[in-house]
């Protein structure tokens, strides 16, 4: 496998440049010689299958005009030299024949170029569909995605950089190279969103994955996202890789640092160099390695031809008996998977593109042994041992050391705010056109090329680290102006089209990508997906959030196109069946099938009267595609439904009894804990709203069949409305700060705590109130408690609100407290954060998972009314920082918890089921 | 020699900030900024503002909790730090926060919580076992089935439920009949 990677390197401003020149060499040396080789082999029929990465920033080189127009400039100023050469060698036959060698080669790269019309990667296009090549990708710019801080910004530099090999190739490539191997948790997730299928890792990445890979490097894994990932093998790597003991490390082999460039009069170079008098490298090299020592001889090309042959058999033989040996111990045919930076054949190993040619002819005429591809790999063994990965890399020390170090970590906050700028104006601007579009556009451009982890190794390595300083500088500079200038409304289109003339990479780039990925309508509808939720909750009977959960979750399901019918709960004045506004079908059982007074007997009859309700409906046979049930009362009919038809059973739990009570203690306590477990292991997966419950739940009662699946709630920010101006409603007493609490008046839920804090706070806000929004059998007590602290004032219980209730007081609240000491997940926070209120929550649960501390909310240990006092005051005190939170928790709503995504990620869990199911089926 | 160009960045973003990245298994990084506002917060509480990596382990609730680890008083103009010597395979944080008059920590702003990498097995040939097909370690196993769990020889009156229970109470009776 080879992967061909530079820098986006480009100076209309000059007519030459030193970096431009890395682009030139590379393709004289390594590309177009590759090239070369592959076509022949193809053309004589040699059987070999190679896989070859190209970077988007390669890519868009190859293709740019004036990149095209320089190249054989710099190619028409080689043959120069190489005639120059030719005359200055002419008495020296050793030489002079190295010179004539060059300039031949120099004269037959000029020849390829223009026969294909500059169009490089049409020729590698051509490969692939001739058979020979798989072609994959990378990341736009070569971001090194763990040191990219966000998954839209890791998603953009993916995305971006498919929808260029895609525009170029007509088709989206099988499998993608991770830049510089590194993987973090999450971008299998993010790479199986565009149906790529493998990806590499390095040899400690996969073999340090948990479980340990059975099969060593010998096999792919899987990740829990389906992708699959193969490791780097590490004798083949060391063969060629490792400097001294490595195949160009021979003697034999031509000497790369003894170019003329250093030797020779500047004088005489002067017109061939690409910056004047700086010297640099031309390719004519007329030395070989010899030795460890400075004195070099003589470089012999059939030598060195005649020592690739011996390496080439070399490594043959070397990969059959390695694969002789994992044979022996392994259940399947094994691979060895070969990475090699493509720049290695041809450039730093000039000899590399012969032995990589002779290593084919050979491995072709080999019967033990057959070069493959990944994906041909996984067309043979599509399913593979599933893992979970950790963070890795291919860089110096196995981890991000080589981007991550005192000489280049300047970069990364910058690098962040710029991600988090670029998210946020995607978002805020999304219908935008004309000259904001642009400017979006190009600031896009501006992040993807600072993100390159081109710049933060070259400044590692100490080379050209003045250029690789200016690189990142100028483009975080031009995103932010851009930046600026967008939300100022003043664009400078002078500037703008500057930018977009010479960072012209990447021309079709929509600056949507870098926004909350957002899901289309009726996306699912071509799955034609019938789902039965059982929810004994559901509008307008809720309780607590699973009800509203179930409601926005159907109705944003309904709307990606799942047909989805609701059994619930009867509801006055509501009929027995409807089909609401959004499309969901709702069926309440008849009031008169409850008409019970002891509680077991009215679940039964509950659970009974929708088992009846399905078999009613008329489209149980062979209708529906699986049941997905919510908390625990609903066992019964979930299990007799999933059982009697067939359907698989996803069931989501909200919240257990052993948590609501802090154990288990009474003998109903005991038999409901029983039916949580019972449910959990009849379901094909569970489904959780926060990696607290997911925890509580895979301690308590294991994962199920499938595992836990974390997806939070959501929230209709929409309906929340931000900003709502304030109609003094809840400033009853004092005018006063408003501090608001929304929720159940139970215990769990804490508001003993902010009673307690109240006292405090008035010391420095004398006029604040608390307005306590709910209903519970905790109230009385409360009350009192208000009254022993002597707030009983200043603390009004207002009972149930609606929506609009809950609206009118958020847009009042000067701050929105959930002081919750058991909180799965806390929906109410959210709908505060969808209001802009400023948020502050227990550090527990689920509520800890919602908010940052210090950077959208704040956060407080439960039970501390000290703490809680002294983050209210901060908030009060500091409007402005107050404001900033809620500005901030409002984009995190929108971007992470928005319905339609909430039921994107279900639709996904639906479909991964019952292509589980359906294999266990076939099998 | 570059510094008048790095400069050249925004040297404030009068935000609070703070990234969290691991280097290797026992090396983290970690660069903060903390808004005007933020500073004058910190300044009236009247102790000192230091950083402070916290161990990030599961407490018995299910909850997390936090150890300190390692504090540093925040060097004047300095908004990044290293830390090494952790354990690989571990969750921390880090935050950023005052020591009060009292000695106690008043955090001002908190990372996400990230995991160091493990120290990497090398070169393990392929077990001469057949492959385990197993789940991720994590993924709980599934307990043999205790059979339909049935809740018998209990009496309770649907109101008494609602008023004992606290998750069931608010549960509306009158409308469901």
């Amino acid at each position: 496998m080879l992967h061909a990677h530079l820098p986006f390197v480009r100076h209309p401003g000059h007519r030459r440049s030193l970096e431009e020149n890395w682009f030139f060499e590379s393709c004289t040396e390594c590309y177009i010689p590759l090239l070369e080789t592959f076509e022949r082999l193809a053309e004589e029929g040699v059987d070999f299958r190679l896989t070859v990465s190209l970077s988007p920033t390669l890519l868009s080189m190859m293709t740019d005009d004036l990149l095209k127009e320089k190249f054989l400039d710099y190619l028409h100023r080689m043959v120069g030299l190489g005639m120059a050469e030719c005359e200055r060698t002419a008495r020296d036959a050793e030489l002079n024949r190295l010179s004539l060698m060059y300039l031949r080669h120099l004269e037959n790269v000029r020849r390829y170029f223009n026969s294909c019309g500059g169009d490089l990667p049409s020729r590698f296009g051509n490969l692939w569909s001739g058979g020979k090549l798989e072609l994959i990708t990378t990341c736009a710019t070569h971001g090194y995605l763990p040191l990219i801080h966000s998954d839209e910004a890791r998603r953009a530099q993916i995305q971006a950089g498919l929808d260029l090999f895609a525009g170029l190739f007509g088709k989206m490539p099988p499998g993608f190279w991770l830049p510089e191997c590194a993987y973090d948790r999450g971008v299998d997730t993010l790479l199986q969103e565009f149906g790529i299928k493998y990806f590499v890792v390095d040899t400690h990445g996969l073999l340090s994955a948990a479980p340990e890979p059975a099969r060593g490097v010998y096999a792919p894994v899987q990740c829990r996202s389906g992708v699959a990932v193969f490791g780097r093998d590490p004798e083949s790597s060391r063969q060629v890789w490792e400097r001294r003991a490595g195949y160009p490390g021979h003697p034999d082999y031509r000497e790369f640092y003894r170019d003329i460039a250093y030797d020779l009069d500047l004088d005489y170079l002067g017109p061939y160099l690409p910056d004047g008098p700086v010297r640099a490298d031309t390719g004519f090299k007329y030395y070989r390695i010899t030795g460890r020592g400075d004195r070099k001889e003589v470089y012999l090309p059939d030598a060195a031809g005649k020592r690739a042959e011996i390496d080439a058999r070399h490594f043959v033989a070397a990969r059959v008996l390695q694969l002789e040996g994992a044979l022996a111990r392994m259940d399947r045919i094994p691979l060895v998977l070969a990475p090699y930076d493509a720049e290695l054949f041809g450039h730093w190993w000039y000899e590399g593109p012969l032995w990589l040619e002779k290593v084919l002819r050979l491995a072709a005429g080999e019967e033990k042994i057959q070069t493959v591809t990944p994906g041909d790999y996984l067309d043979l063994f599509p399913e593979n041992q599933v893992v979970d990965l950790h963070m890795s890399s291919w860089g110096e020390g196995g981890y991000s050391y080589v981007w991550l170090n005192p000489k280049n970590d300047w970069i990364y906050r910058h690098q962040h705010v710029a991600e988090a700028k670029m998210a946020e104006l995607a978002d805020r601007h999304r219908q935008a056109g004309g000259l904001v579009r642009r400017a979006l556009n190009q600031a896009g451009r501006e992040l993807l090329l600072a993100q390159s982890s081109d710049w933060a190794f070259i400044l590692k390595e100490e080379t050209t680290v003045g250029y690789a300083t200016r690189r990142v500088v100028d483009h975080l500079r031009n995103f932010l102006a851009l930046a600026s200038q967008v939300e100022s409304g003043t664009i400078d289109e002078v500037m703008l089209s500057g930018l977009e003339a010479r960072d012209n990479i990447f021309p079709g780039l929509d600056f949507g990508v870098f926004g909350t990925r957002k899901v289309s309508p009726g996306i699912f509808k071509g799955e034609g997906l019938k789902v039965i939720m059982l929810s004994w909750e559901y509008p307008p009977r809720t309780v607590g959030g699973l009800g509203r959960h179930v409601h926005g979750l159907s109705r944003a399901l309904a709307g990606l196109g799942v047909e989805v019918h609701v059994f619930t709960c009867p509801a006055r004045d509501k009929p027995p069946y409807e089909v609401d506004g959004a499309g969901v079908h709702v069926h309440r059982v008849s009031r008169e099938e409850l008409d019970t007074g002891d509680f077991l007997e009215w679940l039964s009859r509950l659970n009974g009267a929708m088992v009846r309700g399905v078999e009613e409906s008329g489209l149980c046979r062979g209708y529906f595609h699986l049941v997905h049930a919510h908390d625990w009362l609903v066992r019964d009919a979930a299990r007799e439904i999933s059982g009697k038809y067939g359907l698989p059973l996803v069931v989501t739990i909200h919240a257990t009894e052993h948590g609501r009570n802090r154990g288990i203690f009474t003998g109903l306590q005991r038999q409901i804990h029983e039916i949580e477990r019972d449910l959990v292991a009849g379901s094909s997966r569970v489904i959780c709203c926060s990696s607290y419950m997911a925890r509580e739940v895979g301690r308590l009662f294991g994962g199920g069949r499938g595992g836990i699946k974390v997806i939070p709630n959501g929230v209709d920010a929409g309906s929340l409305a931000a900003g709502t101006s304030r109609h003094g409603e809840f400033e009853p007493f004092s005018g006063g700060p408003v501090i608001a609490f929304l929720g159940r008046l139970v215990p769990e839920k804490g508001v003993q705590v902010i009673i307690e804090a109240l006292p405090m706070i008035r010391n420095s806000h004398p006029r604040a109130v608390l307005v306590v929004a709910g209903r519970g059998p905790y109230e009385n007590d409360l009350r009192k408690l208000a009254e022993k602290h002597g707030v009983a004032e200043n603390v009004k219980f207002i009972g149930f609100v609606d929506d609009a209730g809950r609206n009118r007081l958020l847009a009042e609240a000067s701050v929105a407290v959930f002081p919750s000491i058991y909180e799965p997940f806390g929906i109410v926070a959210l709908e505060a954060m969808a209001a802009g209120t400023p948020v502050l929550v227990s550090d527990t649960g689920g509520l800890a998972e919602i908010i940052s501390h210090g950077i959208d909310g704040l956060k407080v240990p439960p039970g501390r009314p000290d703490l809680l006092a002294r983050y209210v005051v901060e908030l009060l005190d500091r409007p402005d920082l107050a404001r900033r939170f809620g500005r901030k928790a409002y984009r995190k709503v929108v971007s992470r918890y928005d319905w339609n995504q909430i039921a994107f990620e279900t639709v996904r869990v639906y479909i991964e089921v019952l292509r589980r199911d359906r294999g266990r089926e076939t099998a | 020699m570059y510094k008048g160009v790095i400069e050249s960045l925004p040297g404030f973003y009068d935000d609070n900030i703070a990234g969290f990245f691991p280097q290797g298994p026992g090396v983290v990084f970690v660069y903060w900024e903390l808004s005007g506002i933020q500073w004058e917060i910190a300044s009236s509480l009247g102790g000192a503002v230091l950083i402070r990596l916290c161990r990030v382990i599961e407490g018995e609730g299910f909850d997390y909790e936090y150890i300190p680890v390692s504090e540093v008083d925040l060097p004047p103009g300095t908004n990044n730090w290293y830390f090494d010597g952790l354990d690989p395979d571990s969750e921390y944080c880090f935050e950023i926060g005052c020591r009060l008059p009292d000695g106690s920590f008043f955090s001002l702003v908190r990372s996400e919580k990230t995991a160091t990498p493990p120290v990497p097995r090398f070169n393990a040939p392929p077990g001469e076992r057949e492959a385990q097909w197993n789940l991720p370690p994590g993924v709980p196993q599934v307990r043999p089935d205790a059979g339909k769990a049935e809740i018998t020889g209990v009496n309770l009156d649907l109101r008494e439920v609602m008023e004992s229970m606290a998750f069931y109470m608010g549960y509306d009776t009158q409308l469901t009949g």
